[in-house]
């Protein structure tokens, strides 16, 4: 069903604006319009500019929330406005301290690690640095040489120089190490590493010990401030731990009230004589206005009006569905295709209907139907996942139609069939010859469901105040008559009736085709304009013609496209029949594993074939004649900010 | 008998190129031409060249354009053993085109280094190495420093050796040029020989412990002779490497403090006894006969072999510069007893 929406416009002294969004608007839903475009009688209309307050600790509040473990914590939603703001703006300067801090320590930390990999290089030399650097008779040079450099130094130097060499260790293309010389010999030996391009890696003198000693107290040092840096994350954590519940109701309230704020976007306000005043319109459900009014009556700062009969100045209003809670889940099908507009039929409960029951005559099987039921009921209530639900309620009639087929996880031997098994039962029909019952009944019902959709189409047109769709289209009253005449026909014929006479076969079948024919003018007859035709006789009765071969096409498809309900209900036997073929069952001996297996399988292929199936029935067989789905959703304003 | 059905189809294809090499009488004809265009059309009627040169407009008749053709004509023959060489062959071609590659580098380098207004004008040279190589010379032409230039060269085996020399800042083109060098020789030496089994890698040492020895000999001269050059500098440009010298040898050599004492030791090498050549060339005319000799005779013991592959290219490159020398000379005016000369290595 659809809710009837009314629209209404609020207003009061513009201070007022937050406790309406607070009190009220959180309490009705409501979907608000733009306030200074649509209300386009009043004059004088300004929109608000104001910078929400709430925004930048909504902010903090959500990144120190984030900061927050995975715990559940209750949310303590009893602080006031302003020791929130207080709150939020203490941790946030503490928050700060820390950070700089840590900040600190991490450059710290750099600072050590890189003077580490400095040193790294030389760790095997065993040496005491410091006091090496002072040596009074001898020079000694830390650095790295290209490894090729090196080489030559082995193969045609070293013999002759008074150097020597120790080497620290070696990367890819370097050698590191420091060569130690006589202070008279250090011009020719440094000029001959300057030609090998001996790179000089200047080491501070305040190193105590050997490289390995040094760089593993700077290691240690690092590890120190890593240790502070961590502490400080701690500090972090506790900082916010201690405030959780503050925090999440913190930002729990600043939604609200930042949401609320946000509300000035769609209002207006009005500057009269010293008196500022807000503007808030949109539509809201009729059952939600009468409550709203009768509960503001005593508040003495709030109006309320509410427009009754001037929908044509605020647009269409949204639609709202509001079904039995059998029903809800059907919606999902209908917003995938598009809401209903104000004036049209909601269809929820004639899709949750036919869905299932088609559903389950396509798919009938006890065992396996109660098997979706179980599972999908599960997996709607704990998830809420729609899907599921339908799912689940589908698997009722399966179950149902289980019973009706006699089968029972492929079995069709432990129960009874209480009305055919689709497989066998057959029926004899003239001109056409014996074919299975399943099929035949399933074009009837196809039939059926044909003329019920084309008279919802006429209630729809009727609703509209379309008189020319609800009379002469193919989808009308002309269509009904030509349909309903045809389908009666074929029946009479099938049961050995005697046929219709001729001349009423003319009247009614061709009475219908020519108001197929001449819709567009006869349109215009009814609705007393007076439109010329646009093109040529000729092309409009060319156009006319394939208009016509287009709509007996479409007659015709859709009710053979019924069959498939018959052709479903036959192939599940005969897949499960395999299935039972392959687990042994006939020879005596069952294998259980592939039995469960098959049954999976086939129940999850099936259901997922036939759920696609059915939907596209809807869609396209039954939707397409009577439903439009051009509405739009209904968002109400507290939602819509969440 | 293996050696001779395998080598048996190349080797007759390399005998008809043979055929088309310039003669010593071509080189005096062209000796005496008095135009770089007399020499051109002279080299039109020889069959190495007809078909290059004939294409050629007669706008482009200049030195640089006919240098250019010439390559071509060598790159040509390259393609034409390659196709007729099998597995083996194909592996040693291979390291062949990797002095192509450098070479390639090289006239890069000095592009970008000497800021040259004049594109990169490569496009002749595109064809062989999108067949034979990793470079690509589509990315080499846009680099405009050598910064870029170095970094097309990612994905090659020469961006290792001289994105290290980039990373060390202020590099000048002779430590670019150096460290190229080194990198090819090195792995030359080290590594790709590996690759090769047999008769080729035998092959492959002689002549390349022959050229690198040679090549640092050279080297060694330069040094002392135009540089002046201490000993620890002389060892970071020449190529660690030896074949037929020894360590201590090299040594005695490097350390010589003149440049005749360096000569007179190098006659007491490997080299000046096994290959006499009168020492009145140029040293780099006395390595060119060298290798000539050295090929040549390889390819006279064992015809059926790698050798005759080597043999060809070498003189097909040997013919190109000496034609290069020769159209210089012609532009420049030379006489054809100086000409000679220059193509000889003996200036007089």
């Amino acid at each position: 069903m659809i809710v009837k929406m009314k629209f209404l416009s609020i207003s009061g002294p513009r201070t007022d604006i937050d406790r309406v969004c607070e009190v009220y608007l959180s309490k009705y839903e409501m979907q608000l319009e733009n306030a200074v475009t649509e209300l386009k009688t009043t004059d004088n209309l300004l929109p608000f500019a104001e910078v929400n307050p709430y925004k930048d600790p909504l902010a903090k509040a959500e990144q120190f929330a984030g900061l927050l473990p995975d715990k559940e914590y209750r949310a303590n939603l009893n602080v006031k406005k302003d020791e929130i703001l207080t709150l939020i703006r203490d941790i946030n300067h503490r928050y700060l301290e820390l950070l700089e801090e840590k900040e600190l320590l991490t450059k710290k930390k750099e600072e050590l690690q890189e003077s580490a990999s400095v040193l790294e290089p030389f760790r095997p030399l065993e040496l005491d640095i410091g006091k090496a650097l002072k040596y009074q008779y001898m020079q000694i040079r830390f650095g790295r040489i290209g490894i090729d450099y090196y080489r030559r130094l082995e193969k045609y130097l070293f013999g002759d120089l008074n150097v020597l060499f120790f080497e620290g260790t070696r990367s890819e293309n370097y050698v590191y190490g420091c060569y130690v010389t006589a202070n008279a010999d250090v011009s020719k030996v440094d000029s001959v590493f300057n030609s090998l391009h001996f790179e000089r890696i200047q080491l501070e003198g305040g190193y105590m010990g050997t490289p390995e000693a040094a760089c593993g107290s700077l290691l240690q040092d690092v590890e120190d401030t890593q240790r502070k840096i961590e502490e400080i994350d701690q500090e972090i954590e506790n900082l916010v731990n201690s405030h959780a519940s503050e925090l999440l109701g913190a930002r729990k309230r600043l939604e609200r009230m930042s949401a609320n704020f946000d509300v000035r976007k769609k209002a207006a306000r009005i500057e009269e004589e010293d008196l500022e005043s807000y503007i808030l319109c949109g539509w809201m459900g009729e059952e939600d206005v009468d409550a709203f009014v009768k509960e503001a009556e005593k508040d003495s700062r709030v109006f309320i009006m509410v427009e009754e009969n001037r929908e044509k100045y605020f647009g269409n209003p949204p639609t709202k569905l509001k079904n039995p809670r059998f029903f809800k889940p059907f919606e999902m099908f209908i917003k995938m295709y598009g809401l209903p507009a104000h004036n049209e039929l909601d269809p929820t409960m004639f899709v949750a209907l036919t869905y299932t029951f088609i559903f389950g005559a396509m798919f009938g099987d006890v065992g396996q139907g109660l098997c979706l039921f179980v599972f999908g009921g599960l997996l709607y209530l704990t998830k809420k996942v729609n899907l599921a639900g339908i799912i689940s309620i589908a698997g009722v009639f399966s179950a149902f139609f289980g019973f009706m087929f006699g089968s029972i996880f492929g079995f069709e031997d432990i129960i009874e069939a209480r009305w055919l098994r689709p497989a066998e039962a057959m029926t004899n029909l003239p001109f056409i010859g014996q074919l299975n019952t399943v099929f035949v009944i399933a074009i009837a019902f196809g039939m059926a469901l044909n003329l019920l959709v084309m008279a919802f189409n006429i209630l729809n047109a009727a609703k509209a105040h379309d008189l020319e769709n609800m009379l002469f289209s193919h989808n009308g009253l002309a269509g009904l008559v030509f349909y309903g005449f045809l389908v009666l026909t074929i029946v009479l014929y099938m049961t050995g009736h005697t046929l219709p006479g001729n001349i009423m076969l003319i009247l009614f079948l061709g009475g219908p085709v020519l108001c197929f024919v001449f819709k567009e003018p006869l349109g215009n007859l009814v609705r007393k304009k007076k439109e010329k035709m646009k093109e040529s006789k000729g092309m409009f009765l060319v156009q006319a013609f394939f208009e016509l071969f287009e709509t007996m096409l479409s007659y015709f498809s859709n009710t053979l496209s019924y069959v498939r309900i018959g052709a479903f209900a036959v192939s599940h036997a005969a897949m499960m029949e395999v299935v039972l073929m392959l687990s042994g069952v006939p020879e005596g001996h069952t294998n259980w594993v592939i039995m469960v297996f098959g049954n999976i399988l086939v129940c999850g292929l099936e259901g997922l074939v036939v759920g696609i199936q059915v939907l596209r029935l809807e869609y396209y067989e039954m939707f397409s004649r009577f439903y439009k789905g051009s509405g739009r959703e209904f968002q109400p304003f507290n939602e819509q900010s969440k | 008998m293996g050696n001779l059905m395998l080598y048996s189809g190349i080797v007759t294809k390399i005998r008809a190129m043979q055929s088309k090499l310039l003669t010593q009488k071509d080189f005096e004809d062209i000796a005496s031409c008095k135009s770089v265009l007399e020499a051109i059309e002279y080299l039109k009627g020889r069959p190495g060249y007809a078909e290059y040169l004939g294409e050629m407009d007669d706008s482009l008749y200049h030195r640089g354009s006919v240098e250019k053709v010439l390559y071509q004509s060598l790159f040509d023959d390259y393609s034409r053993i390659f196709r007729f060489a099998g597995i083996r062959q194909k592996k040693f071609l291979r390291l062949y085109w990797k002095r192509y590659e450098v070479d390639l580098i090289n006239y890069c380098l000095r592009i970008v280094f000497n800021h040259y207004a004049a594109p990169f004008d490569l496009e002749y040279k595109k064809r062989f190495f999108d067949r034979y190589s990793d470079i690509s010379i589509d990315r080499l032409i846009t680099s405009a420093n050598i910064n870029e230039l170095v970094d097309n060269l990612r994905g090659t085996e020469y961006y290792g050796a001289l994105s290290r020399i980039r990373d060390s800042e202020e590099a000048t083109l002779f430590d670019y040029d150096l460290a190229l060098d080194l990198y090819y020789f090195s792995v030359m030496w080290r590594k790709e020989r590996k690759l090769l089994t047999g008769q080729e890698k035998e092959m492959f040492l002689k002549d390349f412990g022959t050229k690198i020895d040679l090549l640092n000999l050279q080297w060694v001269y330069r040094a002392k002779k135009y540089y002046h050059m201490l000993a620890p500098d002389i060892y970071a440009l020449t190529i660690p490497y030896h074949y037929r010298i020894r360590v201590d040898e090299f040594k005695a050599l490097v350390d010589t403090p003149t440049v005749e004492e360096f000569e007179h030791k190098v006659a007491k090498t490997y080299y000046a006894k096994r290959y006499e050549i009168a020492d009145s060339g140029t040293i780099e005319r006395r390595y060119k006969d060298i290798l000539k000799h050295l090929y040549v005779t390889d390819r006279r013991r064992d015809p059926y072999s790698i050798a005759t592959i080597n043999a060809y290219l070498f003189l097909k490159e040997d013919e190109i510069d000496k034609l290069t020398t020769a159209l210089e000379c012609i532009r420049y005016g030379l006489s054809r007893g100086d000409t000679l000369g220059y193509l000889g290595g003996v200036v007089k």
